[in-house]
């Protein structure tokens, strides 16, 4: 019996073995896919043109940080950047406040309809954005906004993200016990100092889990950002700023391939180092549109 | 929802709740106010501008469903909400699979490794999907791009082609790379259902002797159903978006062959000044993506099983 069982376990495992070792094989080969792209302009950003094209496969013969240094003065890429921090930054806050506010007031504090206000929420952040834009620009150029830097911009993101940030808010909110409210309240706390002492530092992880996916949406967004700088030349965010840089340089891939670098370190930084909000950012802002 | 749990609050309101509801209105009002500025005002006023003819500056006309009309008859712009489509359908299917065989590889694979290969295929989403097509007009470009050498490099040139501008490849080409953008995201998330799977499950099957193929039928993928179903209707709106990687990658060229429908509602504002004609195109095409959010939520509107 203990025999039969043991060479039966054997077989087994040998063959679960090799299946492990063929799907290594296959995951190396897709690794390939998926990375070398990205090295492979990392590699060119370090190459002048004639190198390039005199074999585009060979390594840099020395470290030319030329196509660095024009991508940011002729390229303008580091104003671009820096636009997108402002923006960015001024976004997320701005939608961290506002919903952090509705969504506490949808749960603790007794707003009527509730439902209601949160399945108007739900339709609003699956509707797409075409419908929104033309008359949204419309109506800024009306008020007069598209002449300011980056307002029209931040504003519709944060009105944008409302919704669906308000959503997962109010689902961490409800994982606070109701008795530590009361029992502050009971105390004399007044709602705006009891937000801010309480709930907010157990919802440390919440808040970084919106941030994380607000900044996704925020940093990458493109089709309201370049029609919102079509009249001016101040104020353009990164992925417009490289899409004109393209423009300019045409095939100058080296450039080009220093420009994607830019951008593209900063934000393996900020994955690695919030890797965890990223999933749960996901997982959270799945019904996000 | 806890649509029930609401009622015992409707009841009275006593001192206190009023002053709560009073300020948790005050709360709700920067919320409201921003909403309604950048979402609803515009949505209404975009039904308002799909029935009027308006350049942008002047009186508007008010046509009735004559923007409508044209739109049906204007086979170039219909053709164009037929490219969101393709591109929208391919790039969820190859999205989708790509992530389940990841996941499920990845999921074999251990720990450590896993961790490593995570990271590896979720590196196309953190960049933004312009950066990522401009990464893909680098590997495409005919001449001096990456794929093509690769091809010339094992002597296979019959394969090269100039991906972005054969009419016959242009849009497959941007539905995968579209794919392969969203692949890691899907990914990671059918991974995080899997690893809820508990343990012993997996244990007891491999004492009745089911190798891996046999766990993934049996196990993994019915207990994983919920978490797919959720990413596919998710992985549907996501790919409705296909401005940025189209604008990035082809301009909607060659000719207008990978035009899509937000391209061509924003040419038709900006370029030819007829905001009534976009705002119809825009209306249109938003309808026929939640009419496909809408059916693809109800198809996966289906029993789950309970570990």
């Amino acid at each position: 019996m203990s025999t039969k069982v043991k060479a039966v376990t054997r077989r087994k495992w040998t063959g679960d073995r090799t299946l492990t070792w063929v799907i290594r094989v296959i995951l190396l080969l897709l690794t390939v896919v998926y990375i070398y792209p990205v090295i492979f302009a990392a590699l060119t950003s370090f190459k002048d043109l004639t190198e390039f094209y005199s074999d585009i496969w060979a390594l840099p013969k020395q470290f030319l940080y030329m196509n660095y240094v024009d991508a940011f003065t002729t390229g303008k890429i580091g104003e671009y950047f820096l636009n997108s921090v402002i923006i960015a930054v001024v976004s997320l806050v701005g939608i961290q406040i506002i919903s952090v506010m509705a969504s506490y007031a949808l749960t603790r504090l007794r707003i009527p309809h509730t439902n209601i206000i949160l399945m108007v929420l739900f339709a609003l952040q699956i509707l797409p954005t075409e419908t929104i834009i033309i008359p949204l620009y419309v109506e800024m150029s009306k008020m007069g906004f598209l002449h300011l830097e980056y307002v029209p911009i931040f504003l519709a993101y944060i009105g944008w993200s409302i919704p669906g940030s308000t959503i997962i808010l109010k689902n961490f909110f409800e994982t606070v016990p109701k008795e530590l409210l009361e029992a502050a309240r009971i105390d004399g706390s007044g709602e705006i100092k009891s937000l801010f002492l309480i709930v907010l530092p157990l919802m440390k992880s919440a808040m970084c889990t919106v941030a994380v996916m607000n900044l996704n949406f925020v940093w990458g967004e493109l089709m309201w950002a370049q029609i919102t700088t079509l009249l001016s030349d101040k104020g353009i965010p990164l992925t417009v700023g490289l899409l004109n840089f393209k423009g300019q340089i045409s095939t100058n891939w080296p450039q080009l391939c220093a420009a994607i670098c830019i951008v593209i370190i900063p934000l393996y930084i900020i994955f690695i180092c919030m890797q965890k909000y990223f999933i749960a950012g996901m997982t959270a802002g799945g019904v996000k549109g | 929802m806890s649509r029930t749990t609401t009622k015992p609050a409707k009841k009275k309101y006593g001192k206190l709740d009023k002053k709560l509801m009073f300020i948790g209105i005050l709360f709700l009002m920067p919320a409201t106010i921003l909403v309604a500025f950048t979402t609803i005002i515009p949505v209404v006023w975009n039904i308002v501008l799909s029935l009027c003819k308006w350049n942008g500056n002047g009186p508007m006309e008010f046509v009735g469903l004559e923007n409508f009309t044209k739109l049906f008859t204007d086979t170039p712009t219909l053709k164009t909400i037929g490219n969101s489509l393709f591109i929208a359908g391919v790039s969820t299917i190859f999205t989708m699979v790509l992530g389940i065989l990841l996941a499920l590889m990845i999921y074999k694979t251990g720990k450590k490794e896993g961790a490593f290969f995570r990271f590896v295929f979720y590196n196309p989403n953190i960049m933004p999907m312009t950066v990522a097509g401009l990464l893909f007009v680098f590997v495409l470009a005919p001449d001096e791009g990456l794929l093509n050498n690769i091809f010339a490099a094992m002597g296979l040139e019959s394969l090269q082609h100039a991906w972005l501008a054969e009419p016959g490849l242009v849009l497959w080409t941007l539905a995968i790379v579209a794919g392969w953008k969203g692949s890691g995201c899907i990914m990671m998330l059918i991974y995080t259902g899997v690893l809820a799977i508990p343990d012993s499950l997996f244990e007891s099957a491999k004492l009745d002797g089911a190798n891996y193929f046999k766990e993934v039928r049996m196990i993994i993928l019915p207990l994983i159903k919920p978490t797919i179903c959720m990413v596919f209707s998710m992985e549907v709106m996501w790919s409705f978006k296909t401005y940025d990687i189209v604008w990035t990658m082809t301009q909607g060229g060659p000719g207008s062959l990978s035009k899509t429908a937000p391209i061509s509602m924003i040419q038709q504002a900006f370029t030819y000044n007829k905001f009534g004609y976009a705002s119809a195109i825009g209306l249109v095409f938003s309808v026929i993506v939640l009419i496909c959010i809408g059916v693809v939520r109800r198809m996966l509107r289906s029993e789950t099983y309970e570990y």
